[in-house]
């Protein structure tokens, strides 16, 4: 199984995009999302990134990561140099909701890690109009 | 000079002290070209390394630097967070297990932070970050220091002139990193706020020696 790890720096769009991707992927992977600083304000908590990637290493075969702005890059950045397996962690380029909507999607249909990084990134080039 | 577990203890309380006084300056800053938290963020950070310094008592200079780093990562909330927290991890790698540092030990410390606040949020000198203090204030500590066999002391007054004037030196630059550069040329005239804490973080250094 893998691990989706949504970043924001907003506490309730992280929260709102876990809840869109339980809505398409329900089961067979594990969803956690981060978002806003520990007294909830805009911002990140770099250290519980940290934690929750070792967590979720331990947990499952591989970890996609997903942010929005600056600070939740740099946050995943750090957490990826600072876990033992970085090579189970894939920090995936592309928008936020979009992506992590894919690769929620892919990871339940069981898709490998690989597979789920390349098709979140695709996004980036996919046009909605 | 040999640095101990005290000195980097006064430093941090001295880096707290001036970004207490400083909050509302750095909050100007960033309130002009990003997103207005730079003093509130620091300040906080510097005062939750305070209390787990305290709480904690690490025993070496590499736990100290450590212990701060982690406080800055959990607390800080903006993009300082993981730059500073990474640059205060690396310090503590790079002095392993000793209870005493020398001059050259530290300058390598210190190269070693500004390698990961680079390898982190890939800016270069003349992009309105802090690399644009660290990356001159470092090369010529390696100078100094490395090559040139001084003391941190035998160099303070010029380090801490140069970390000013790299930090003033921001204030013409159009911001290519971070929230900043979203405001393309409208980022040109302000100074930026993370050159402004990285230049406090210097004067502590400097301060630090000061005491015992």
């Amino acid at each position: 199984m893998l691990s989706i790890l949504i970043l924001s720096h907003s506490p309730d769009v992280a929260k709102g995009v876990k809840d869109i991707c339980l809505q398409m992927a329900p089961e067979n992977v594990i969803i956690e999302a981060i978002g806003g600083t520990k007294e909830g304000r805009l911002g990140i908590d770099a250290e519980r990134v940290v934690l929750t990637l070792k967590e979720l290493i331990k947990k499952s075969d591989g970890v996609i990561i997903l942010g929005d702005i600056g600070s939740t890059i740099l946050a995943a950045k750090n957490a990826i140099q600072m876990c033992d397996n970085p090579k189970k962690v894939r920090l995936v380029d592309s928008p936020l909701v979009e992506g992590s909507v894919v690769a929620a999607v892919e990871a339940y249909l069981g898709s490998s890690l690989e597979e789920v990084a390349k098709k979140a990134e695709e996004v980036k080039f996919a046009s909605k109009l | 000079m040999k640095y101990t577990k005290e000195y980097f203890l006064r430093f941090m309380e001295i880096f707290a002290k001036h970004l207490a006084e400083n909050k509302d300056y750095l909050t100007q800053l960033d309130a002009a070209i990003g997103d207005g938290d730079h003093g509130i963020n620091m300040d906080r950070g510097a005062k939750t390394a305070l209390q787990r310094l305290s709480d904690t008592n690490p025993s070496t200079p590499s736990a100290v630097l450590r212990t701060i780093g982690m406080a800055l990562l959990s607390s800080v909330g903006g993009a300082a967070g993981p730059l500073y927290g990474t640059a205060f991890m690396k310090m503590s790698i790079a002095l392993g297990n000793k209870e005493e540092i020398d001059d050259k030990e530290l300058v390598k410390a210190l190269e070693q932070a500004l390698l990961g606040i680079k390898g982190l949020g890939k800016a270069q000198v003349g992009e309105k970050t802090m690399v644009d203090v660290w990356e001159p204030v470092v090369t010529f500590l390696k100078e100094e220091i490395i090559n040139g066999n001084k003391e941190l002391k035998d160099v303070c007054n010029e380090l801490v002139l140069l970390a000013e004037e790299r930090m003033k030196a921001t204030i013409p630059m159009q911001a290519r990193k971070g929230r900043a550069s979203y405001l393309g040329e409208r980022s040109i005239g302000h100074q930026d706020p993370g050159a402004t804490s990285s230049y406090l973080f210097f004067k502590s250094l400097c301060e630090a020696l000061g005491g015992n």
